[in-house]
């Protein structure tokens, strides 16, 4: 149950991360619906906190494809295809 | 001036490009006093060796980094504004104190471990994630790039997220 919970909160924190991420959607309602929340509970506002720096880490990953290159070999291919069969190369 | 080769580290090629690095901050924190700060910590964290593998375009990842580390100083600020709105002691926020060698240590880690994971999905989840989270394109002109639907741009995000929010594990208190 308490593992059930800490899933819960720690979906809902990570959700609230990745919203607050697009800025351009992410208006005042939103902040202060989220602040609700975290305010709601100290735990909420601690799986919030490991959410953001988890987020903050992996905006730190070096880039793991070249874009570039994918998008030369992806034209070559089929300029209009976005099935998934062109990722398995 | 410092002449750049391949050889050079990340911090080479960041302190070559501070100014150019700087203008990326102030376009994310607005005050030229945050700036420094971001591109201070952004420094240090590289110099410690914010990744330990060579990185294929250095002042591209050297702007990632400052994007992101301004991103969060931003995210912070918003916080703490919304919560003086609540009359909330603002006091009681996280603020992350100057960081030890240790958790340095365990920060490069956990983006070691992220990258891994990372690496494991499609490369069209990789492309999308990347143009998104390290490069700061909206997902509208990542729709673009990809010659695919919105929609599927936005799925292929929330993937790759997905796999990122599975190491939750790396993060302790």
């Amino acid at each position: 149950m308490a593992q059930e919970q800490d899933d819960l909160i720690w979906r809902t924190a990570w959700d609230w991360v990745r919203r607050e991420h697009d800025r351009e959607n992410f208006g005042e309602g939103s902040r202060v619906e989220m602040v609700t929340w975290l305010l709601a509970d100290p735990a909420h506002r601690k799986a919030y906190d490991k959410a953001a720096r988890l987020w903050l880490l992996a905006g730190l990953v070096p880039p793991t494809i070249d874009v570039d290159a994918w998008k030369k070999t992806r034209n070559r291919a089929s300029p209009e295809d976005a099935a998934p069969s062109d990722d398995d190369a | 001036m410092l002449s750049l080769t391949s050889e050079s580290s990340l911090g080479d090629v960041f302190v070559a490009n501070r100014a150019q690095l700087l203008h990326v901050a102030r376009r994310i924190v607005r005050t030229t006093d945050l700036a420094d700060d971001v591109v201070q910590d952004a420094y240090l964290r590289i110099a410690d060796g914010a990744c330990d593998r060579k990185v294929d375009k250095p002042m591209g990842y050297c702007c990632q980094v400052v994007r992101n580390l301004a991103l969060d100083h931003c995210r912070r600020q918003s916080l703490e504004a919304t919560y003086r709105t609540f009359d909330v002691d603002v006091e009681t926020l996280d603020v992350p104190g100057p960081a030890s060698p240790d958790r340095v240590m365990r920060d490069r880690q956990a983006v070691g471990l992220i990258e891994k994971a990372l690496s494991a999905l499609s490369p069209r989840t990789r492309v999308a994630f990347q143009l998104y989270r390290l490069e700061g394109l909206t997902q509208r002109d990542i729709a673009a790039q990809m010659g695919c639907a919105l929609g599927l741009v936005n799925r292929l995000i929330a993937e790759a997220d997905e796999a990122i929010g599975a190491m939750r594990h790396l993060i302790k208190d």
